[in-house]
Parts: C-alpha cells; structure tokens; sequence
C-alpha cells in the first residue's frame, strides 16, 4: 500500500490506517515502514467490531503465518516482537466519497489481504462512476 | 454487520500524535480503510 502512495493521490484517496498498537510503537512502525499516511489508534479495538473483524487462534497463527513473516524479515522488515492482541485479524474497506461501503473484505488469515492492484482498479472504477 | 452498498459507520480515532480524526471529515472523496494486525 505505502509504495502505491502515488497511485493513491491521483485517485485522489484518502488512506487511512487503524491499528490497535500503542502510540509508541504506532509512531516507530509509521517511520519504519508507511510514513506516507496516518495511523489512527482503536485501542480498545471498538473499531475493529464494529466493521466485523474477527479474532481467531487457528486461522492466525499457523505455518502460512510463519512463512509470511520469514519472507518479511528477509525482505528488510525488523522484528519488535507482538504488539497487541496477536490473533486479531485485519480487513480492508472502500468507503465512496457519499459515505457508502464499496468494499468489505475482512481478512480470513494474516496473509489475506486484497491485491494492491485490485483495490487501485475498485478505486478507479469508482472515481470513473463519480464522473 | 458493515456492508457493501450500506453506510460506513463514522468514527473519530486519534492519530499517533494525538490528532483527531473522524472518517466524515473525508465526505467527498473516497476512503481507504486498512485494518492492520498486530505491529509487529
């Protein structure tokens, strides 16, 4: 998502990104790793419930886990240890400039994220809709 | 539950530096909610 920052402001997105770490630890992986847009902090995770992400032990922690670490470690990324609750589970929404959900994709595991480029062309499609 | 086709929930977060932040402030141009996992 950080690489794609560009990309974003041409579409003229707005990227907001929630976590329920610390503020410290918020402010080191904003540095370390996506300085391009805000972090916003849902401590309590009242948030996350709220848009429907869920908690699970096994779809969390599991060997399709673990690889996708390693390959994060070996592409650069440090290791601080967990930071939070370790078996919540993440998603992505496109919410359209009236308010309205485009898409709801809640992650079934840690590597389940939307392709990037997938999420660009939603966007796209929606800015085109828009016109 | 949150929806495709229904209205986004609003909310105010704060961000790491203590701004507030509410997803209504940005009516008018699209949205980009990413839930993170744990920071690790």
């Amino acid at each position: 998502m950080c690489q794609h920052r560009d990309e974003l402001r041409q579409l003229d997105v707005e990227v907001l990104i929630i976590s329920f770490s610390s503020r410290g630890y918020a402010r080191t992986w904003q540095k370390e790793v996506c300085p391009s847009f805000p972090v916003l902090l849902d401590r309590e995770r009242t948030i996350y419930h709220t848009y429907g992400l869920e908690r699970s032990l096994s779809r969390t922690w599991n060997l399709k886990t673990l690889w996708r670490y390693i390959q994060l470690m070996r592409a650069g990324r440090r290791w601080h240890g967990i930071q939070g609750d370790s078996i919540q589970l993440g998603g992505d929404f496109i919410v359209d400039a009236s308010g309205i959900v485009r898409l709801a994709y809640r992650s079934q595991d840690p590597t389940d994220r939307p392709a990037v480029p997938d999420l660009l062309a939603q966007l796209q499609q929606i800015q085109t809709d828009k016109e | 539950m949150v929806s495709e086709g229904n209205p986004a929930p609003d909310f105010t977060l704060h961000t790491a530096d203590d701004q507030p932040v509410s997803l209504t402030a940005y009516r008018g141009r699209p949205a980009l909610l990413v839930f993170l996992r744990h920071l690790g």
